[in-house]
């Protein structure tokens, strides 16, 4: 179910960003007098929300939560045709990638004696940043003198070298002389470098005196996983083993801040 | 190897990110030549496949991988024809390798009924068609009145669901009463859907008079393996078992020719 809807909001992005824009650009290459005097070059930063991770359960009852991550996003872009409806934009973006956000809750009776109370525990680690370009075509539609509402699509490709982490959680008996590892999970990026994406997104650029500001929602969907690996409970005083297989999708919903100067006068 | 591929992806994304822009930022050159070409055009060519690369774990036998052929087939947009700098998107259809190889396996380790001294397998498989859309920058220079140059480079994303296959080499006793499999490979595709590239390429462009013809060499790099497996020799009379990786990149060199009508006269 996850990979089919995936699957089709990448098919329906992909439609999109190849037929509508392509037909609709037809139509017009008109060009805003009032963004000529901005710079194509603009600084780009924000935060980024990243999806909740997957878990599919083996065997076993025990499970735990996945939650959603927050991130970031900060680099340059380059638009070409920064004061035409229709442009294309590039440039380099450093994003901060997650690994997990678990929350788990162990029982009690699975747990040492000396524990009074349920064990309820969370974790959250970040891999080290990406590095990505993205190439979008951008619709620039004009609503007052100085307001434009934006489109965007288009894909990035990620540098993001192979990763591993591991996460275990043991307790120890009251007087610490046994401890038992009752919670792991085993996680790694793929083998290749780079990664592919498809973008989409919507936002507002206002026209100011000195800058021109956007801001943009847009949502990044990976080709790939980011993370892939294994989760298990074991050696709990009561219940059996628990094991299931993680998958973190890498896939975000960004607010992108870009700001890009005016041109000098004499420009 | 990785560190190779690695280099020419780097080489190309700064390329495209650094040195396209600043170039791009000089001059927005238009050609009157190209006006009345049409923004669409058909394209089709032939493409060469990387030969598949074998990493040994364990055992002395192995086996040779072929470079393949294939091709590619579709449409492009380019949004501003006329333009020095412009952008491409598309519809490609591909056709897929999954192996071509060449198994040798000497005659003390099989039957002995077996007269040659080297038995020879001869075998390729193609796995269905991908789809693909590009997203390439390219910039257009003016040679002569009718001819330019040009260079592009960008992404594409291929459509390819998962899928897996296999290749067996069975031998049999002379009255047929005993079988040993001494060869087996299995290979399969990423668990991913869609899968991103790389591409790099330059080319000619001819105007003539109904039609803009152009040719490209292309370099397509995938930013992971098109089909991973592993292989095994086993069951041989004399030989040790040898085991090891098949890794078939899906990269590619690709002979692009495209054409775009003119446009009816009084559309320009």
């Amino acid at each position: 179910m996850v990979k089919k809807s995936g699957l089709l909001k990448t098919m329906v992005g992909i439609f999109l960003t190849i037929i509508i824009t392509s037909g609709v650009y037809a139509q017009a290459d008109k060009e805003y007098y009032t963004l000529k005097k901005y710079r194509k070059w603009g600084l780009v930063a924000g935060p980024a929300l990243y999806n909740r991770a997957e878990i599919y359960r083996q065997y076993g009852d025990y499970t735990f939560e996945n939650k959603p991550m927050l991130g970031f996003n900060a680099g340059f872009e380059y638009d070409f045709y920064p004061d035409r409806k229709w442009s294309f934009i590039t440039g380099l973006v450093i994003a901060l990638e997650p690994v997990y956000n678990v929350h788990y809750h162990i029982k009690i009776e699975d747990i040492y004696s000396h524990f009074e109370e349920d064990l309820i525990d969370s974790f959250t680690s970040y891999s080290m940043s990406s590095f990505s370009t993205p190439i979008l075509i951008r619709l620039n539609i004009q609503m007052k003198e100085k307001v434009f509402i934006s489109f965007l699509s288009g894909f990035k490709v990620k540098f993001f070298p192979p990763y591993e982490a591991l996460l275990i959680y043991s307790i120890s008996n009251e007087d610490n002389t046994e401890s038992r590892e009752i919670f792991g999970l085993n996680l790694h990026s793929h083998d290749n470098l780079f990664h592919g994406s498809f973008v989409i997104g919507s936002g507002i650029s206002i026209a100011m005196k000195k800058v021109l500001l956007k801001t943009n929602f847009i949502y990044v969907m990976n080709f790939q996983n980011t993370f892939e690996g294994e989760y298990q409970f074991g050696n709990l005083l009561t219940s059996p083993p628990t094991r299931g297989d993680y998958e973190l999708s890498g896939n975000y919903l960004g607010l992108v801040f870009t700001v890009s100067l005016a041109k000098r006068k004499d420009k | 190897m990785v560190n190779r591929k690695t280099m020419l992806t780097m080489v190309g994304l700064i390329l495209t990110v650094v040195f396209a822009p600043e170039i791009f930022a000089q001059s927005t050159i238009e050609y009157y030549a190209l006006k009345k070409y049409r923004k669409w055009g058909i394209v089709a060519g032939p493409i060469l496949y990387d030969r598949a690369v074998l990493e040994p774990q364990y055992g002395d036998y192995t086996f040779d991988n072929k470079p393949m052929w294939g091709f590619n087939a579709g449409f492009e947009y380019d949004f501003y024809p006329d333009k020095k700098w412009s952008f491409i998107t598309g519809f490609i259809v591909a056709l897929e390798p999954v192996y071509k190889v060449r198994v040798n396996i000497k005659k003390e380790d099989v039957y002995s009924h077996f007269e040659e001294d080297v038995l020879t397998l001869d075998e390729k498989y193609y796995a269905m068609t991908s789809f693909s859309a590009p997203i390439l920058l390219r910039l257009n220079l003016q040679i002569s009145k009718r001819i330019f140059v040009n260079f592009r480079t960008g992404l594409k994303a291929m459509y390819f669901p998962d899928g897996s296959a296999s290749l067996s080499w069975t031998f049999h006793n002379e009255d047929e009463t005993e079988a040993r499999e001494v060869f087996g490979l299995r290979v399969e595709s990423p668990y991913n859907w869609f899968q991103g590239s790389f591409v790099i390429g330059t080319g000619c462009s001819y105007a003539t008079k109904k039609l803009l013809f152009k040719a490209n060499m292309i370099y397509v790099m995938n930013f992971q393996n098109a089909m991973d497996g592993e292989y095994l020799f086993d069951n041989m009379f004399v030989s040790a078992r040898s085991r090891g990786y098949y890794k078939l990149s899906g990269n590619y060199l690709g002979l692009v020719f495209s054409a775009s009508l003119a446009k009816k006269k009084d559309k320009w």
